[in-house]
């Protein structure tokens, strides 16, 4: 991307004016919608990590490998691993998160049935069928139940989205601008990492400094009105805002403070180092974090972007995971992790695409973990080729349903609107939906 | 490292022991573009093909008479060149087009440095790595592009750098289209103004089909850079001459400009053929090359656009010229991708083109003339066959040369019809039919309702079905069946034949905007059929017939792929679809018609309820040189009466990532490839159908001529129904068994299929030297003959339940 293009999302302004407007207690929907609804008390999850991989990763290449069913469907990724956890296996690419399967807890039945990205990424991000009304997504919903409105006082957006906008897919909805996400643009593999607003690009620290002096010295209108009740908001503006881009937020993002080891451990690259900073979010309290890791729409030369980005997968998910254990983050960190289908069990040999695998809305995996999730479980099952459900369906509703639970936030609360309609945060469960809806067996 | 003799042995063991039922998968060769994809009567043309896995091309396949194509030469990928040549072809054409540059000068037909747009920036001269080579010079890369590089003038050379150089930059690598093929193809001075098929014969075996057109205008070959925003110091081309048909291909970003003289008064046809040429495109979004047209007068200001013709994608621009004057015609993609598939054929004449036809439905054996309207037509009417034993949809070609006109479809129906009166706006003014009655009608202006009333009886079942888009009409209709009360019993607006992402209804059409639906009438009494365009459109060209009877059930099937490559003595499945259509459930069987000996169709029953299944065919044991034109026949007892359609071929094409369609084909070629003779298929040696009782099993036997079996066999079934599996294979008297179970818990009684299978088998490799004992490999054997099965209830099996009787 252009150094010059603006990521998607709120721009610092926006940040502080949400900041202050949260501080203030003034709750925008509030104001012209139904009241949110109260929260649970002693919530289990206080964060959520989102790994999305955009595009839909394959999942008998990851978590519910076929080594049975042949080349046609496995294609060179032909074996399963042993996991830490009796009768789990694994794709042969995995092996540091074999090691972590007692941590996490595989759904192997995640299913809705859409093949387009755009429909099945609404549907994985929302729970819900598209409709006419654009509902919010699940960062967006956390970040009314869980920012501003409800207590949060960090500086950085309650919702975070590393690194690039997910465009419409991490939208609010008809919540509105104010939970939208902070998307951090930059690369956390690289030093520094420029933050959207926060590390400005090609400029030393210095020279901002002497900016913000010179500013100060030609600003005759804030000399001649000192005291006035606008001009000191201005002022608290400016000083927030050179408190992200030289106080302590500005530390957050410093991944240079982390030790050398670890960020090798994490992976020297984008996704790797997003991983770390997704636990520095969490230890900063910021509520819900997505890493958009794209790249896993293959279908061309699926096995070579395989090969790629398989293990650093494996070593970001997994010392990921390790990591928040070790910071006793775990517990109360959801870490969740699928795109919004799977992908083609059976490969396309044929041109043009030439070992390829195409979209797999009917049977997909996901990974859960942490936040009250149990680990070593597997829920449901595919059929021997993976192109089925066989056992315990689960839909997008349910676990989002489940990770809301977990956050202390009602399903089947209110979200408030500028209709003036009675709207539920989900859709209700089926009936007959095992669970109640949500996803009962790995919760603890 | 790989010992070259242990292969060779590993090879000649496999071959020893597996035989002629061996079939090791091959990758498929596939072509993705034929540039240009036409050329004119009386000519011959060079013709390049791209594709993939195009090794080792014998020959070409082309469909209809009076064409005659051969392979010049194929080369391999560019890319495959390396830095080196590629650096060398650089340097080369640098060094080219300063040369030519200063001969212009002298010529006195440019002025001045060669201007900076034009030089080739960072271009080295090259020099070879390898110490061993006698000379420092490096080859060019061998492309079609650079024969006769040395005797290209300067807009030539413009061209091979925009395509070869430039043009790279911005594109992806596409292994589907980087194989180039270079053709002559000689068109016959009578060749019929059809479109063909063009297939590549490899040793592979067949390629897919792509289009060939014939024309009667003079051709011209599009020469880069012609895009009005790139800077061109060289003298303008003098206009083309009318009429003219322009190849070209449009490569990202890339906008085609072409100048041409008209005269007052003319009334010019500006067509662009594209998506007609590649129907889809699998990796593209629209999933085809989305042609727009811009016209430009003198002075520069647009004149007229189209992005489509009605419904079609291809565009088509009507123009009266004003005045006498050059006009520019400009195409591009709507969204400005480009790559070697977006071939397209840019016609400007004046031609004569239907617009509108009516009636558009004939009955059999009552042929008739029909009324035309269009641009520059010779004629009002046109006589439209129907012979006694026709039905569907047929295309009349009339005229010759430039008088030819564009192809009219019309259906065929053996209902009487009669046209539609005017005034039958409403209800109240309904224009009475019988019933059953085929009505041509008009919408004839925006906002215009037809209504027909008829007479029905209670328990009556009714069809109503429109036909207008699949006969090229603009109409977008919607139907409604009303009682006298108007209240409304059934009505349709688009009527899509899928499953899944699979379009059923085999043709090009994305917007299946016919209407139709099949209901029962509550009681005796009139009802009324009220027929709109959905959209309110109206006026000459909004013609339509529309079918109002009792339902007519029939069928018909279709064949994928339309290319078969077969090795020889084996067999290869392939998949028959079926469109069923008012009801029509019967069984039926599919044989092959006047085929030479040794092919064989197995599994060629459709039973009841199925629209989709496989087949195998089987290939004789000697290989033929040519490809092979075969025909299939579909035949079904249908209302006691022995109905035979032809199977139509076609191919399951992709459109953008998702839908599938069933693209036709005029001919189903089939080549049988591999050694020049080879040991006598396998044959099932069973009766069939496999009556498999569930929750037990049944055992099916295939003859294995004249070889061993090897050891350590498994079966393997390709996209078996539910609960159906191979429990075991056994080697028995020369014979090979299987063993089938359908579980009680997923398999369905009733349920009928072929099973595909393919069998696997250890071979012992020659020992290598320190081994104790020689190893095992396993191979892959072959696809069996289909094996048509049939779940039935356990006890229902009995003695037939296979050669052997039911197992446990």
């Amino acid at each position: 991307m252009h150094s010059t293009e603006r990521v998607n999302g709120p721009t610092r302004r926006e940040i502080l004016q949400r900041g202050l407007a949260g501080a203030a207690g003034l709750t925008l929907l509030g104001s012209r919608g139904a009241p949110a609804e109260p929260l649970r008390e002693e919530p289990r999850a206080r964060s959520v990590i989102q790994i999305w991989m955009w595009g839909g990763p394959c999942h008998i290449d990851t978590f519910d490998p076929k080594p049975e069913a042949g080349y046609d469907y496995c294609g060179p990724l032909k074996k399963a691993i042993a996991t830490n956890v009796d009768g789990i296996q694994i794709g042969e690419m995995l092996p540091l998160l074999a090691r972590q399967a007692d941590k996490y807890s595989i759904i192997r039945s995640m299913t809705h049935g859409v093949n387009a990205h755009e429909t099945a990424s609404y549907l994985v991000q929302t729970g819900r069928k598209q409709g006419r009304v654009v509902f919010p997504s699940v960062g967006a919903v956390v970040s009314l139940f869980k920012g501003y409105d409800h207590g949060y006082k960090g500086l950085v957006s309650p919702y975070v989205v590393l690194t690039q906008s997910q465009g419409r897919f991490s939208e609010a909805g008809f919540l509105g601008q104010r939970y939208k996400p902070f998307c951090t643009g930059g690369d956390p593999n690289r030093q520094p990492f420029e933050v959207e607003g926060i590390v400005a690009k090609g400029l030393t620290d210095d020279r901002q400094r002497r900016r913000r002096a010179l500013l100060h010295t030609l600003d005759t209108l804030g000399h001649a009105m000192a005291g006035n009740p606008l001009i000191v908001r201005l002022d608290q503006c400016e000083r927030n805002a050179y408190d992200l881009m030289f106080g302590d937020t500005r530390k957050l993002f410093d991944l240079s403070q982390e030790k050398d080891e670890l960020r090798q451990r994490y992976g020297r690259n984008t996704f790797g180092q997003s991983c770390l900073m997704a636990r520095r979010l969490v230890e900063a309290g910021v509520p819900y974090i997505t890493i958009n890791y794209k790249g896993w729409d293959t279908h061309k030369q699926h096995f070579q972007i395989m090969n790629r980005k398989l293990p650093e997968l494996d070593r970001g998910l997994a010392t990921l995971l390790q990591d928040l254990a070790d910071h006793g983050l775990l517990d109360s960190t959801v870490v969740w992790c699928s795109g919004e289908f799977g992908r083609s069990p059976r490969v396309l040999w044929k041109a043009p695409w030439n070992g390829g695998r195409g979209h797999w809305g009917r049977c997909f995996s996901a990974m859960v973990a942490g936040g009250g999730f149990k680990g070593g479980h597997v829920v449901g099952a595919s059929s021997k080729g993976g192109e089925e459900v066989v056992d315990r369906p689960v839909s997008p509703r349910e676990l989002i349903a489940s990770v809301y639970e977990l956050l202390g936030i009602d399903p089947e609360g209110s979200l408030p609107n500028a209709r003036g309609v009675d709207t539920a945060v989900l859709p209700p469960a089926e009936k007959d939906a095992p669970g109640g809806g949500r996803l009962a067996e790995i919760m603890v | 490292m790989r010992n070259p003799a242990r292969v060779a042995a590993i090879a000649a063991a496999a071959l020893c022991v597996a035989g002629a039922w061996a079939q090791p998968g091959r990758p498929a060769p596939r072509i993705g573009y034929v540039y240009p994809a036409g050329g004119r009567r009386g000519s011959v043309v060079e013709v390049l093909v791209g594709g993939q896995f195009l090794r080792n091309v014998t020959g070409v396949h082309v469909s209809g008479e009076g064409l005659h194509a051969e392979l010049i030469q194929q080369y391999k990928p560019l890319r495959a060149a390396g830095n080196e040549r590629r650096q060398a072809l650089a340097w080369r054409l640098r060094e080219l087009i300063e040369q030519r540059w200063d001969e212009a000068v002298r010529d006195g037909q440019v002025k001045g440095k060669l201007p900076a747009a034009l030089a080739i920036r960072g271009a080295r001269r090259p020099r070879t790595r390898d110490k061993k080579a006698a000379t420092k010079e490096v080859k060019l890369p061998e492309h079609p592009l650079l024969r006769n590089l040395d005797q290209m003038n300067l807009r030539e050379l413009l061209n091979v750098r925009a395509i070869l150089l430039n043009a790279r930059k911005y594109r992806q690598q596409n292994n589907a289209i980087a194989e180039p093929v270079l053709l002559r193809v000689t068109i016959d001075a009578d060749a019929p103004l059809e479109q063909r098929e063009l297939r590549l014969v490899t040793r592979l075996g067949l390629t897919n089909p792509l289009v060939f057109e014939v024309g009667t205008f003079p051709e011209v070959h599009e020469l880069e850079s012609n895009d009005p925003k790139i800077f061109d110091p060289l003298p303008k081309a003098p206009p083309l001459k009318l009429p003219v048909s322009i190849n070209g291909q449009i490569l990202p970003g890339d906008v085609d400009r072409f100048r041409f003289r008209a005269e007052a008064g003319q009334h010019l046809v500006i067509e662009a053929h594209a998506r007609r040429l590649i129907p889809f495109l699998a990796d593209a979004v629209p999933g085809w090359f989305q042609a727009t047209l811009s016209l430009y007068d003198a002075r520069g200001d647009e004149v007229a656009f189209a992005d489509d013709y009605r419904f079609d994608p291809d565009p088509v621009l009507l123009f009266d010229v004003p005045e006498d004057g050059v006009y520019d015609v400009e195409i591009h993609d709507a969204i400005f991708r480009g790559r070697e598939d977006f071939v397209y054929r840019l016609s400007i004449s004046e031609r004569p083109f239907v617009t509108w036809v009516f009636p558009l439905g004939m009955r059999a054996g009552y042929g008739r003339y029909a009324d035309i309207g269009g641009w520059n037509l010779p004629v009002e009417k046109l006589f439209l066959t129907a012979h006694r034993d026709w039905k569907g949809t047929r295309e009349k070609l009339w005229g010759q040369g430039r008088r030819a006109i564009n192809p009219v479809p019309y259906t065929i129906s053996e209902l009487p019809s009669r046209a539609e009166v005017e005034g039958n706006d409403a209800i109240a003014s309904a224009q009475p039919v019988k019933f059953p009655q085929v009505v041509d009608g008009r919408i004839a202006q925006a906002g215009d309702v037809d209504v027909f009333g008829f007479e029905g009886r209670a328990g009556e079942a009714v069809v109503v079905e429109v036909y207008a888009r699949r006969l090229q009409s603009p109409l977008d209709s919607v139907v409604w069946l009303e009682d006298a009360s108007r209240h409304v019993l059934a009505w349709n607006d688009d009527y899509e034949r899928k499953e899944g992402f699979l379009f059923t209804d085999a043709g090009v059409l994305t917007h299946h905007a016919d209407s139709y639906f099949r209901t029962r009438l509550p009681a005796d009494g009139t009802y009324y059929v009220r027929l709109a365009d959905v959209q309110g459109h109206g006026g000459e060209a909004y013609t339509y017939c529309v079918r109002i009877s009792p339902p007519q059930p029939d069928f018909a099937v279709w064949v994928t792929p339309s290319s078969v490559n077969v090795p020889a003595g084996r067999a290869v499945p392939i998949t028959l679809h079926v469109l069923r259509t008012d009801g029509f459930s019967g069984d039926i069987d599919v044989a092959l018609q006047n085929a030479p000996p040794g092919f064989v169709l197995s599994g060629g029953r459709i039973p009841v309820g199925r629209d989709r299944i496989r087949m195998t065919l089987s290939a004789p044991a000697r290989r033929h040189a040519q490809p092979v034109v075969l025909h299939l026949r579909a035949n079904a007892e249908n209302a006691g009466k022995r109905v035979s359609r032809p199977v139509k071929p076609a191919d399951d094409e992709m459109q953008a990532f998702l839908y599938r369609h069933l693209t036709p084909a005029h001919e189903w070629v089939v080549a049988v490839i591999g050694g020049r003779r080879s040991a006598a298929p396998v044959k099932l040696a069973s009766e069939v159908p496999v009556r498999i009782p569930l929750g037990g099993t049944a055992r099916v036997r295939f003859k294995v001529p004249r070889r061993s079996i090897p050891d350590g066999l498994r079966a393997t079934l390709d996209e078996p129904p539910r609960g159906v599996t191979v429990k075991d294979v056994i080697a028995e008297d020369g014979s090979l068994v299987l063993v089938l179970t359908a579980s009680g818990e997923d398999a369905q009684v009733g349920f009928a299929d072929n099973l595909i299978a393919e069998v696997s088998g250890e071979i012992t490799l020659p020992k290598r030297e320190g081994e104790e004992r020689r190893k095992k490999r396993r191979v892959q054997l072959g696809i069996l003959p289909a094996i048509p099965v049939q779940i039935v209830p356990k006890r229902a099996a009995g003695r037939s339940v296979s050669d052997h009787g039911a197992g446990d």
